[in-house]
């Protein structure tokens, strides 16, 4: 006669994987639901995975302890049952929270690591009870096989890691897209709460009780009842919030802004495509076209697209410039043809990291000018910085030809921008750092220009551009803003910088970004007299 | 021995997070970094996690602690291995994948998946070998199986986070690599070493 295994042990596995899935899930939903606020760089995904592990580590603790060393099989599922419960109402209030936690916490340092450690926080309470779940999962485990069983307790592991996977990947591919972050929450809550439905021995508790068991229903229900919180994204994808709104020109025209989670990309003029209303385009604009002159047929590669609104402009002159874009995201590029009005067919859009789409190209001189626009207010791709990338772009690049690099850096250090120049110093012979002085002393934008050909740079002392900007009263006005060049030597030498080459091994970006040197500063030695 | 089990459970813990985040950064220059690639990586990593672990539980079944200790410093070594030799695998393994059509997103899938694989397998059959020479050592006490789980999480913990804002910046990819291999390398001699220790106490009670 064969022994069937008792029921729980059935079960066990399917609500440990379910547990495991829901708090990999919520370590991605709070990244993407404080995205909007302070992006989701390094700083954000490490506060989230610290939260998260940590939560799940004293929830594992905790679970060694609870209900006491004797503790009965029934002792043990009220226990699994309540953590459940709580984890699930903790979740369901996380989105509540986002915004005025960020608004309370955020100061003037850029990003904001007291909101940045504040969001993370948030998830705290519901992986610490879902932490609990494992090692109470695994005494039940025991007590009803009444004996150390190893085959059964690896298979609550395997349970708990396949869950860890599917809660990752099902988020990432899935549910940011259809549900967004805050419906992927509201989900991870209710599936606790299921959980703790399911594992309760309603049969052996009393009425009261029972009753009392339906209260985490109500609460996850009234606070899933708002149906707007936070920032409203246009729509979101696997990689970010893309927010749209219209300012109008003080001509009238009307402009289109596109912003990525926390940073404003782009800014379409839609009567004036060649019109360039932000600082940098419109130098970029001013640099590149240098390069496209005298060629019958322009071209340019654009790595992170954005809203086009750079290819939308070239596309306008005569003869008119054959952009390739490279975008990673496929909603983006969407979006951009769409609502930003890209859509030319002098555009085109690869879908893929700019990597992998310059090694996809032809492997010879494409292209008068590639434009680097893939950073991030508080992230930079280090395989878009090295070394080894820059001598790919130079493979790509015609001559006379220009690499322009959209560096977004901190004004008062340029730690990241000095040696993004000095990289690219190794494999072009001419490198400029323009920079300006108008974004104030937080994060700015710093535009390289890496020329192919000496003869054939731009390299005026400074430039002006007229940009358009706006008060918080949404008014627009025009302005003039100043870029003043400097090679990579001159900024090194009036910023008391050091420098290091970045490359595909060594690229130490997120700590040049947060402005920390990653080497000295060689002193200068005395001269003999 | 409860605290070796402990250290043993959060180091191997700590070189699993470390080398997942280091193989996004090796994968990178290959195959970019995107959706896809990371989730190949984390997907790939657990997957053969779950698969270790499945298989580490089979392993530890009927035999001596000393025994159980001595496959998991087994288990530990082959992975501190395997760890060390992946990065100059990858350019032949791109050739052969990837340089066809770097973007085609099954090539990326495979190429960023298979790598982690082997590591993520060994470091796995570690897990459950510890735990259940835990959950013997000290007669099932709960406390203890949470411990070794809270270790387990506290050294991820840790290894993504040194990983990230130290081994990186610090010795560069292929350094940080090579260190996290080393450092399951002496986690593979401190199993060993408690093996040995245990398995002359099992004689000693076996011949009492």
């Amino acid at each position: 006669m064969s022994a069937r295994p008792h029921p729980s042990l059935i079960i066990l596995p399917v609500v440990t994987f379910c547990s495991a899935m829901a708090a990999l899930a919520l370590e991605i939903a709070i990244v993407r639901l404080g995205a909007p606020y302070v992006g989701q760089a390094l700083a954000p995904w490490s506060a989230a995975i610290v939260s998260v592990l940590l939560g799940l580590a004293l929830g594992h603790m905790l679970g060694g302890l609870v209900g006491g060393a004797q503790a009965s099989v029934h002792r043990l599922r009220v226990s699994l049952a309540l953590a459940w419960f709580f984890a699930g109402v903790a979740a369901a209030a996380v989105p509540l929270l986002v915004a005025p936690v960020t608004e309370a916490l955020s100061g003037d340092q850029e990003p904001a690591r007291l909101a940045v450690l504040g969001l993370s926080a948030l998830v705290f309470p519901s992986c610490v009870a879902a932490g609990l779940s494992l090692p109470v999962a695994l005494r039940l485990c025991v007590k009803i096989a009444d004996g150390v069983r190893p085959g059964r307790l690896a298979v609550l592991l395997a349970a708990s890691a396949i869950g860890s996977v599917a809660g990752s990947a099902l988020s990432g591919f899935v549910l940011l897209e259809t549900v967004g972050a805050v419906g992927l929450a509201r989900g991870i809550a209710w599936l606790w709460i299921a959980l703790g439905l399911v594992i309760l021995p309603w049969h052996e508790v009393r009425l009261p009780l029972r009753l009392l068991a339906l209260l985490p229903v109500v609460i996850a229900a009234l606070l899933s009842f708002r149906s707007h919180v936070g920032k409203a994204c246009w729509t979101e994808t696997r990689y970010t919030c893309i927010q749209i709104s219209d300012k109008t020109a003080q001509n009238g025209d009307l402009l289109r802004v596109m912003a990525l989670d926390e940073g404003l990309h782009s800014l379409s003029d839609r009567e004036h495509p060649d019109r360039l209303h932000l600082a940098y385009a419109a130098l970029v604009d001013k640099l590149a076209r240098l390069a496209f002159v005298g060629s019958a047929t322009p071209r340019a590669l654009v790595i992170g697209g954005g809203g086009a609104t750079l290819p939308r402009a070239w596309a306008q002159m005569q003869p008119p410039v054959r952009s390739t874009v490279a975008e990673l995201d496929r909603r983006v590029a969407a979006e951009a043809a769409d609502m930003m009005w890209a859509d030319s067919p002098n555009i085109r859009t690869i879908i893929g990291d700019g990597r992998a789409v310059l090694r996809s190209l032809k492997h010879e001189p494409l292209f008068d000018v590639v434009l680097m626009d893939a950073y991030r207010s508080h992230s930079v791709p280090a395989h878009l910085v090295s070394r080894e990338f820059n001598a790919e772009v130079e493979r790509h690049l015609t001559k006379p030809g220009v690499f322009l690099s959209n560096v977004i850096d901190r004004y008062a250090s340029l730690h990241l921008a000095a040696s993004v120049a000095a990289t690219l110093r190794q494999t072009f012979p001419v490198v400029d750092v323009w920079i300006t002085d108008a974004d104030g002393a937080g994060m700015t934008n710093a535009v390289i220009a890496a020329w192919s050909d000496v003869a054939q740079a731009l390299r005026p002392q400074q430039m002006t551009v007229d940009v358009t900007r706006w008060n918080a009263g949404e008014t627009t006005h025009t302005e003039q803003v100043i870029w003043r060049r400097f090679s990579v030597d001159e900024l090194v030498q009036t910023r008391g910088l050091c420098t290091v080459v970045l490359t595909d091994d060594w690229a130490p970006v997120d700590r040049l970004l947060a402005g920390r040197s990653v080497c000295a500063v060689p002193a200068k030695k005395p001269v003999a007299p | 021995m409860v605290i070796g089990i402990l250290a043993a459970e959060a180091l191997l813990a700590f070189c699993t997070l470390a080398f997942e985040l280091a193989m996004a950064r090796l994968i990178a220059p290959h195959a970019g970094m995107s959706t896809d690639t990371w989730t190949a990586i984390i997907a790939a990593f657990l997957v053969a996690w779950a698969l270790g672990t499945f298989v580490g539980g089979r392993m530890a079944e009927g035999i001596s602690v000393a025994r159980v200790l001595c496959r998991a410093a087994i288990a530990a070594v082959v992975g501190a291995v395997l760890a060390a030799i992946v990065p100059s695998l990858l350019n032949a393994w791109d050739q052969m994948v990837l340089d066809p059509a770097p973007l085609e997103v099954w090539r990326v899938v495979l190429f960023a998946g298979l790598p982690p694989l082997p590591v993520g397998f060994c470091f796995g059959l570690a897990a459950p070998l510890l735990l259940t020479a835990m959950v013997r050592l000290t007669k099932g006490s709960g406390v203890a199986i949470g411990l070794v789980n809270a270790m387990g999480a506290a050294g991820s913990v840790l290894g993504a986070l040194t990983m990230l804002w130290l081994l990186l910046d610090v010795w560069g990819t292929r350094g940080a690599v090579l260190s996290i291999a080393a450092l399951a390398g002496a986690t593979a001699v401190l199993l060993l070493g408690m093996a040995w220790r245990l398995r002359g106490q099992e004689g000693q009670e076996e011949a009492a």
